[in-house]
């Protein structure tokens, strides 16, 4: 015959209650969610009992700064640092509440200090994952992100994609990108799941997700093609600052390739990504300089494309070159030296 | 499985009845829903249940293993835009208090997209929260990040 874990209220009663123990003073709030100790005091469970006060009933809506531990850590848990600050700055509660995070950000911190070899720590990977992995357990996604980061680098795949994927199931975009673009990438790869981190990621805003995304449906290898979707989410890591995505979306309105063509857009992206550092990009863009008649412009990008690996452009550049006196050469040279690409989002 | 009904009655006494495997995913019911058919939740009102409830129908089918599928999850994103903070917030309490883990991940998700970048003032609007630090205690606390993170930048 099945125990029973929770008593009836009463003999003969059709209902099975039950109840919720609020604890009495806030120094003795547990720090897991109130049910837990329900259970472990089931066998006093009764409405009517005198050491518990009244169950919680719907006026703890006014009352916040008693949200359960771990549901806070849950929602803090992919907070940036200052996210975090700002948490803990709100109550004591919540400051309390919020500890083992803060703690989590220092580990996090030495461990990038020791991944880089940074402010007179010397490069450590081993102590880099230790403390990636001690930041982990106390609960800030950043930290699993971080050491799953290690883990795929050095091999372990396994280990890393357990790592994103506790973070991408606690909301954090990073993780979610990274374990999707795992699927992609082991063997035997899971082109369903992948899709749907992927999604998941890029609907969160995460750039560098969005352009993941635009290109699985664009090459049409991972699912069905479909250039209207991939358009769309290459627009969006573009205006996000991805520089790839600049070039890519530029392209697409050069050709009409998933939206109408464009060729006035098609220009200003091209211009933007030329001027985030885009190889290509700048070499498209000194071409397109150079049939407007726009000599020096047009040289200046040729330059910069040739630097960045650009074959084509040293042809055209002879071209122009011939055309330049001495002066303008120099003086494009100089322009060139002292160029600096636009700050992107990676 | 057969189709066992089994009634869920709140707080403010409003009675759904639901099917036993959609009932199966609020966790904290114990095994012995066999043997009774009714349970009454005492501290979750009428209105909160309901969302639960229209969650757990949902999501019936879910497989623990697998990935939430496209349809679903724009479904799930659409369900949370439609509800206010302050519900969503009684909403999460109400699905830990009950164990359902899919709406208890989704449900703090949202709210963490929601307060991401607040100040902690906005912090304390929006969840009506008083402020109970002492000067001294803030300035502490800001001290100790400061201190903490000064030989790390």
């Amino acid at each position: 015959m099945k125990q029973r874990t929770w008593p009836c209220r009463s003999e003969g009663s059709r209902f099975t209650s039950l109840s919720f123990l609020k604890p009495q003073e806030k120094e003795k709030r547990s720090r897991i969610s109130s049910i837990n100790r329900a259970t472990a005091k089931s066998s006093t469970i009764s409405s009517s009992s005198s050491s518990s006060s009244s169950p919680l009933s719907n006026d703890v809506s006014g009352d916040f700064s008693m949200l359960p531990y771990d549901i806070l850590m849950k929602i803090a848990a992919p907070f940036s640092h200052p996210n975090l600050q700002a948490a803990s700055s709100v109550c004591k509660s919540w400051r309390d509440a919020l500890k083992p995070l803060r703690e989590s950000m220092l580990l996090l911190r030495w461990g990038k200090k020791f991944k880089h070899g940074r402010g007179g720590v010397r490069a450590n990977l081993d102590k880099a994952l230790d403390s990636f992995l001690k930041g982990a357990a106390r609960g800030s996604t950043l930290a699993m992100v971080d050491a799953g980061l290690v883990y795929w680098e050095t091999g372990e795949k396994e280990k890393a994609m357990s790592l994103y994927r506790r973070a991408a199931e606690l909301g954090d975009a990073v993780g979610q990108c990274n374990l999707g673009i795992c699927y992609l990438q082991v063997q035997p790869s899971n082109l369903k799941e992948a899709m749907k981190w992927l999604k998941q990621s890029a609907e969160n805003g995460y750039v560098r997700a969005q352009y993941q995304l635009a290109l699985c449906l664009h090459q049409g290898r991972v699912v069905k093609t479909n250039l209207l979707e991939a358009s769309k989410w290459y627009l969006k890591a573009a205006e996000g600052g991805y520089v790839r995505a600049m070039y890519n979306i530029s392209l697409c309105y050069s050709v009409g390739e998933g939206l109408p063509q464009n060729r006035k857009l098609a220009r200003k992206w091209m211009k933007r990504a030329a001027d985030h550092g885009h190889c290509k990009a700048q070499f498209e863009h000194g071409l397109a300089l150079f049939s407007e008649g726009a000599m020096l412009k047009s040289i200046l990008y040729l330059e910069l494309a040739e630097r960045g690996g650009e074959a084509a452009a040293t042809h055209i550049k002879e071209v122009i070159h011939q055309q330049l006196s001495a002066t303008s050469r120099g003086h494009v040279i100089n322009q060139a030296n002292n160029w600096r690409p636009l700050p992107a989002t990676r | 499985m057969s189709s066992n009904k089994i009634v869920l009655t709140s707080s403010d006494d409003e009675s759904f009845e639901v099917d036993e495997a959609v009932a199966r995913k609020l966790e904290i019911i114990p095994d012995m829903i066999a043997d009774d058919k009714a349970i009454l939740l005492q501290n979750v009102t009428g209105m909160i249940l309901a969302i639960i409830i229209e969650y757990c129908k949902k999501h019936v089918d879910d497989v623990d293993s697998e990935a939430k599928n496209e349809l679903v999850m724009t479904w799930d994103a659409e369900f949370m835009k439609n509800i206010d903070m302050e519900t969503l917030f009684k909403l999460l309490i109400a699905a830990d208090y009950l164990k359902v883990k899919g709406l208890i991940d989704l449900t703090s998700n949202t709210i963490a997209d929601y307060v991401k970048d607040k100040s902690p003032k906005e912090f304390r609007e929006i969840f009506n929260i008083e402020n109970d630090y002492t000067p001294e205690e803030e300035e502490e606390l800001r001290k100790q990040n400061e201190w903490a993170f000064k030989d790390l930048n």
